[in-house]
């Protein structure tokens, strides 16, 4: 855009949409999707059962459910990875499979896979970082710029390991540097398998705060994860997969309400809420409504006797 | 990847068929006879006695069929050109001309050899799909032994053709990753035929290093258990001869006879 096209734009569009980051629209609904893997050795065997979602423009929602699940093979269906056996995807009304491009698609939804540290393909870090941006057919400047900011997003120096071999990093690094990678695209909305297994801690909050932070900007945030403990202290609606059904949709309070519906689907509530609802029986808190420590210490400090 | 999911060389179904039971030396030999039978003898009556030993096995293994035969489906092209040059070729009494004139004895010669082809694809498969790989090893190992008397490294060579048998699955799979990872940032994997040729140049690079990554770190895994060659080496299982066997082998050895006599 030329410096001239920039001011009449400003001058004629009211200011409301000047300055906010880009808004996504993408609504994503998955109808009675059905999904089985076909194998020549054995009859195929439905992975995904009849699994319907709604998944609203700039929504933040974590699919939980045992090993074996179904969530990896449903976060592939989303970017046309796979194809439905019966039932559809759409994206913003519009069935993924018919019409626009899948290519479209995968550069609006970003896919983070389980364990992306090991599908790294550059050949140093920076390589593989910017080979999304380049795919967008951005000018090279700009491809530099999002990488670095991308890079920066998950606390990697690039002048310190942008010109290495991903080979060469550590797990934990590795799978920041594929984070980045996804990042660096700018999509509107993430979609992300495990990101966190096997982390540490500090490597957990980096990838936690780059969530957060994309979501405050107005990105769509779909997390697997087997955590239940830290999705519930990140997020509010919660989808449980089980044996390939959605087992339970909704707010994480009426999840963990509902005892029958957590054996079954072999869901130990957070550490942080068992205790808390020990301490609301003791009538220290009001609420069992507590998902992290933090939380407790706010709600026991407000409670603690004034004599005390 | 099509080809290399269609090919299931080198991966083992399980089961207690037959074929399954067979001792790997007989089924190796037979199955190598069948082989060399097919290949020696252009008769039709070899090709029809070799095509029923072929479905006995297939019938009596307890494969599903597509299992065996989705082998086949990488080689089709392969097919095609054989009987294609076989027909135009062959001098003979011409049949139809197109440009060139198709032969009545190219036409025949050609579905023998596409034919032949095929049954020794076949053959292959379901020697690979009955075998497991280790059996395989233990069978090469033992029926190579002789040459190690030559200083031949027969079991670090037997040793290295069945590691890259297991391996291939894995690279396959991690092709379809990488695959995969590239679509998910925007790479277009579809075009024209150069273009993606030249979108396949990243995909395999990183494979290579990987593979090497792999083999550095199984060497490494095989050292840490104390690993050293064959010499010496006990195994878990024996290889036993049973009834079965002999018949094997008896019938491959008519077989032979009989591909002989008609040649
Ligand atoms: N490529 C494949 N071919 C055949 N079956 C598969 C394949 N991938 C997964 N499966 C099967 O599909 C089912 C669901 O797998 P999926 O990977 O989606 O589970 P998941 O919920 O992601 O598990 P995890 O939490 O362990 O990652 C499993 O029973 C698995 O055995
Ligand atoms: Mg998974």
């Amino acid at each position: 855009m030329t410096g001239k096209g920039v001011q009449l734009t400003t001058f004629f569009v009211p200011k409301l949409k000047v300055e906010r980051p880009r808004i996504p629209a993408m609504q994503i609904k998955i109808e009675n999707l059905s999904f089985s893997y076909k194998s020549p050795w054995s009859a195929p065997k439905e992975v995904l059962t009849n699994v319907s979602l709604t998944i609203a423009a700039g929504e933040m929602l974590a699919l939980v459910g045992p090993s074996g699940s179904g969530k990896t093979t449903l976060m592939q269906h989303l970017t046309g990875l796979l194809k439905p056996d019966t039932g559809r995807i759409c994206v913003d009304g519009q069935d993924i499979w018919q019409g626009s491009s899948l290519n479209t698609l995968r550069r609006r939804i970003g896919l983070v896979f389980q364990f992306p540290e090991t599908q790294l393909f550059g050949e140093t870090v920076l390589e593989d970082v910017v080979f999304g941006p380049r795919n967008l057919g951005l000018a090279e400047g700009e491809v530099r710029e999002r990488a670095e900011l991308a890079m920066q997003q998950v606390d990697l120096d690039v002048a310190e390991v942008g010109e290495r071999s991903p080979l060469h990093l550590s797990e934990g690094e590795r799978r920041r540097v594929a984070l980045a990678g996804v990042l660096s695209m700018q999509p509107e909305c993430l979609a992300l398998d495990e990101p966190t297994a096997g982390l540490d801690a500090a490597g957990t909050r980096i990838v936690l705060d780059v969530l957060r932070q994309q979501h405050r900007q107005g990105r769509t945030i779909i997390l697997v994860s087997h955590d239940i403990a830290l999705v519930s202290a990140l997020l509010h609606r919660i989808v449980v997969l089980n044996d390939g059904r959605v087992h339970f949709d909704g707010k994480k309070e009426d999840l963990f309400k509902d005892q029958a519906h957590l054996a079954a689907a072999g869901i130990v509530p957070p550490k942080a809420r068992r205790i808390a609802c020990a301490l609301k029986r003791m009538g220290l808190v009001a609420t069992e409504e507590l998902y992290s420590f933090a939380e407790i210490k706010n709600q026991l400090d407000r409670h603690r006797p004034i004599a005390e | 990847m099509p080809l290399l999911r269609d090919m299931t060389l080198g991966q083992y179904y399980p089961g207690n068929s037959f074929l399954h039971c067979l001792d790997p030396r007989s089924k190796l030999i037979s199955i190598v006879t069948l082989m060399t039978c097919l290949f020696i003898s252009m008769e039709v009556d070899v090709l029809i006695a070799g095509g029923s030993l072929l479905t006995l096995g297939i019938a009596r293994s307890g494969l599903p069929a597509g299992a065996i035969f989705r082998n086949l489906r990488p080689f089709v092209w392969l097919f095609f050109i054989t009987f294609l040059v076989h027909a135009l070729t062959t001098p003979g009494q011409p049949l139809f001309d197109f440009g060139m004139p198709v032969t009545r004895e190219g036409l025949v010669s050609g579905l023998g050899y596409s034919m032949r082809l095929s049954f020794l694809i076949l053959v292959a498969a379901l020697f690979t799909l009955t075998t497991p790989p280790i059996e395989l090893t233990d069978a090469l190992d033992k029926l190579f032994s002789p040459l190690k008397r030559l200083k031949v490294p027969v079991h670090e060579l037997v040793l290295m053709a069945s590691l890259s048998l297991r391996f291939l699955p894995i690279l396959v799979n991690e092709a379809g990753r990488v695959k995969n990872a590239q679509l998910s940032r925007g790479a277009t994997l579809d075009g024209r035929l150069l273009a993606r040729v030249k979108a396949m140049v990243p995909m395999i690079l990183p494979l290579f290093v990987s593979a090497i990554y792999r083999a550095e770190a199984l060497a490494l895994a095989m050292e840490a258990r104390s690993y050293t060659g064959g010499k010496d080496r006990s195994s878990y299982r024996e290889l036993t001869f049973g009834r079965n066997d002999f018949l094997a082998l008896g019938c491959s050895f008519l077989f032979l006879v009989f591909a002989i006599i008609s040649l």
